[in-house]
């Protein structure tokens, strides 16, 4: 069944339909949460705010975007809102779950991990959101716009700005070398 | 913005497959010089030595679409929540709908009462009496409709 098609039967009430969508996007949406928050337990309520916001407002949406980014959309703005009330959080490392079976491999992997969110993490929350979209959901710059609210040219500037701050904070922890 | 600077960007929209102005690679291409200076996006100023340092440094980054953290959600367990907050807001409009009606019901017959005296009163009583178990029958009807349709 397309999503169309899901989308319509949820917004009348099908709750089969939403729960297909939901798991159906489930993981582009935890991916994105993850890497913006770098945090299991905010990652955790961020996700499961955002799926009860979008169960609560399916009625509201209007297909001409994707599912899956109307649910970015409220992920981001949730996140935005968390960060104006609390402080951010910077424990990275512990959560991290593990993808392979070796203790030596999966601790270099964990310590790899670590330092690839610690660079992110190094990025405002704006930056941080057009890198992840554009890097790693190759969405467009006109589409962040829309998903961000602002316009083009100013993602255009943050994923530069945030591009070149990779490649030398990378270049400066020595994970990749001149 | 300086000229290195701008290459930089347009070597960044490429990359991600943006709209750029490939005549400023083209110009840099042909201009074979190097800066050799201390920091490290000043050398990048040579096309191809920038664009492999990026893609390297992108490469990395792809590591992060690997991280995972054991995270349960229940997405049957939150559409269950959410119906419990839409019942749950749903009852309080019906709530405010029922006291604003009332009111204005009462007010109504209250000032037609003031006006015309007891008579209407008695009129209005009776008419009640014939009137409503009639509007009831289509009344439950569409309340039943309408619970089997949510």
């Amino acid at each position: 069944m397309d999503e169309l098609n899901l989308i319509e039967k949820a917004k009348q009430g099908n709750k089969s339909a939403l729960n297909l969508l939901l798991t159906e996007n489930y993981n582009i949406l935890k991916g994105y949460i993850i890497k913006m928050t770098g945090d299991p337990t905010l990652s955790q309520d961020i996700l499961q705010e955002t799926m009860l916001k979008a169960v609560l407002n399916i009625k509201k949406f209007s297909p001409k975007a994707k599912f899956s980014t109307w649910l970015i959309t409220i992920a981001t703005n949730l996140y935005r809102d968390n960060l104006r009330k609390n402080k951010p959080l910077t424990e990275l490392d512990e959560n991290i779950v593990s993808t392979s079976d070796n203790p030596e491999v999966d601790t270099i992997s964990k310590l790899e991990y670590t330092e690839i969110l610690q660079v992110i993490h190094g990025l405002s929350y704006e930056k941080r959101a057009v890198f992840i979209l554009k890097h790693f959901y190759a969405y467009s710059y006109e589409e962040i716009g829309k998903i961000l609210n602002c316009p083009i040219g100013t993602v255009r500037s943050r994923l530069h700005y945030s591009v070149k701050y990779i490649i030398l904070e990378l270049e400066r922890r020595g994970i990749t070398h001149e | 913005m300086s000229k290195k600077e701008k290459l930089i960007n347009t070597l960044i929209d490429k990359h991600y497959n943006e709209a750029y102005d490939i005549n400023i690679i083209n110009e840099s291409r042909n201009q074979v010089q190097v800066d050799v200076n201390n920091n490290i996006l000043d050398k990048a100023v040579d096309v191809a030595a920038f664009e492999s340092k990026m893609d390297g440094a992108l490469e990395k980054m792809d590591l992060a679409d690997n991280i995972d953290f054991s995270i349960n959600i229940d997405t049957l367990k939150i559409i269950e929540q959410a119906a419990q907050i839409q019942t749950k807001r749903n009852s309080f409009k019906e709530n405010v709908c029922f006291i604003i009606t009332s009111i204005l019901i009462l007010s109504v017959v209250s000032v037609v009462f003031i006006n015309i005296g007891i008579k209407f009163l008695i009129y209005f009583q009776v008419l009640l009496f014939f009137i409503m178990p009639w509007s009831l029958i289509p009344l439950s009807k569409h309340v039943l409709r309408r619970s089997e349709n949510e």
